[in-house]
């Protein structure tokens, strides 16, 4: 398993999650960093895949 | 007697600002000391300019919202001194338990803990607190999300390049640039806590008008330059001890990753101070420094240090707001 796709995908929904209590002028910050972290987490598992089959 | 309490208790508070830059100046020169692009005495000395100067270039917006979490009205110079030593004590205690804990988050639970012990709950003004209180969590992740693209970016960028030496040169320069601009951010989002509680100080005192806490820029300047000298002198005499620093614990840091951890959390300095977010900048260069080592693997971070932060996040502010609170009662029980 890819730990860091999974770090990743965990600080997505951390960030997703704390929209709900960050000021709503500042509430933008959240969901950037969570599709951020999702776009990151997707990557970091097809980096992670590709590297798995390059080793078969 | 009065003007000798707020004397003191003002020289107190500076005196937490000169510990502040002696606590985080390793974060500012590790990496230019360690790959000996400055000396030492070069780096600190540095450090401490961009720390000062920091009060030319970025906003005081910072200042205004420390200096409204508690309600200006119940300010008073016990409540100040109180809070003040439940930040150092909380400070203290975790250097000595090796727990990597920030001191400005130690002041806002020192302030929100005195000001509940004084009056109750209700003193505590929320918006700002709940400002502070979600970046706790932004600023470590905004450090990692951009210390990680920049060094795959920069990566991409030079990997094609055969002339590694070239390259190496090129970043150990750089490392001067974002030192000095992670310098520049630490000595706006830090010293400004510090002028925060003295503005509040002398706004409760009745020595200050309290339009100060709601203007912008509007602190009068010798708070300004006093709070900026004691951080940049901290940061001058704190460089000295550079043993273990933050960047060799969590992960062994090269030219390259110091360029991008240091810009990193630099960027995220200056976004905190330009919209007036008090953050940890010790938070802020742990989160950008995971970022860049986790771009290798993530066994290239040292977890265990990681977690001891999260650890210290997680206890700050309600542990240094119970020995303020103890701290004011016994105040409050000396002077009667």
């Amino acid at each position: 398993m890819d730990r860091r796709a999974v770090f990743f995908l965990c600080s997505s929904v951390l960030c997703l999650l704390l929209t709900f209590v960050t000021p709503e002028e500042l509430r933008w910050v959240g969901y950037t960093l969570s599709v951020g972290y999702a776009l990151l987490a997707g990557a970091s598992y097809l980096d992670f895949t590709s590297r798995q089959r390059g080793n078969q | 007697m009065e003007t000798a309490a707020l004397v003191a208790v003002v020289a107190i508070a500076l005196l937490f600002d000169f510990v502040n830059g002696f606590h985080d100046a390793a974060n500012s020169i590790a990496t230019v000391v360690a790959t000996r692009v400055l000396q030492p005495w070069q780096a600190v000395i540095w450090a401490a300019f961009w720390n000062f100067i920091a009060f030319a270039v970025l906003p005081l917006k910072v200042a205004n919202e420390i200096a409204k979490i508690i309600d200006p009205d119940v300010v008073s110079i016990g409540l100040v001194f109180a809070g003040l030593l439940g930040a150092i004590f909380w400070s203290v205690l975790t250097a000595w338990l090796g727990l990597p804990s920030s001191s400005s988050h130690a002041l806002i639970g020192g302030m929100v803990g005195a000001g509940i012990a004084k009056d109750g709950a209700h003193v505590v003004n929320l918006a700002p607190l709940q400002k502070t209180a979600v970046f706790i969590v932004y600023s470590p992740l905004i450090g990692l999300f951009l210390g990680f693209v920049l060094i795959i970016g920069v990566m991409w960028l030079v990997h094609r390049r055969r002339n590694k030496r070239r390259v190496n040169r090129t970043f150990r320069s750089l490392q001067l640039v974002s030192a000095a601009a992670f310098s520049l951010g630490h000595g706006a989002n830090d010293a400004q806590k510090t002028m925060g509680i003295i503005a509040a100080l002398l706004v409760g005192a009745n020595k200050l008008d309290p339009s100060v806490l709601t203007e912008p820029d509007s602190i009068p300047l010798w708070i300004v330059l006093s709070c900026h000298v004691a951080i940049a002198l901290g940061t001058m005499f704190g460089g000295w001890r550079i043993v273990r620093t933050m960047g060799n614990k969590l992960t062994r840091l090269q030219p390259m990753g110091g360029v991008c951890a240091e810009s990193s959390a630099a960027a995220t300095l200056f976004f905190a101070s330009f919209k007036g977010i008090p953050v940890s900048t010790t938070h802020t260069i742990t989160g950008a420094i995971v970022g860049v080592g986790s771009a290798n693997r993530m066994s290239a971070v040292n977890w265990n240090v990681a977690s001891r932060v999260v650890w210290a996040w997680v206890f700050t502010i309600p542990g240094a707001a119970s020995v303020a609170m103890v701290s004011y009662w016994f105040v409050e029980t000396l002077s009667r």
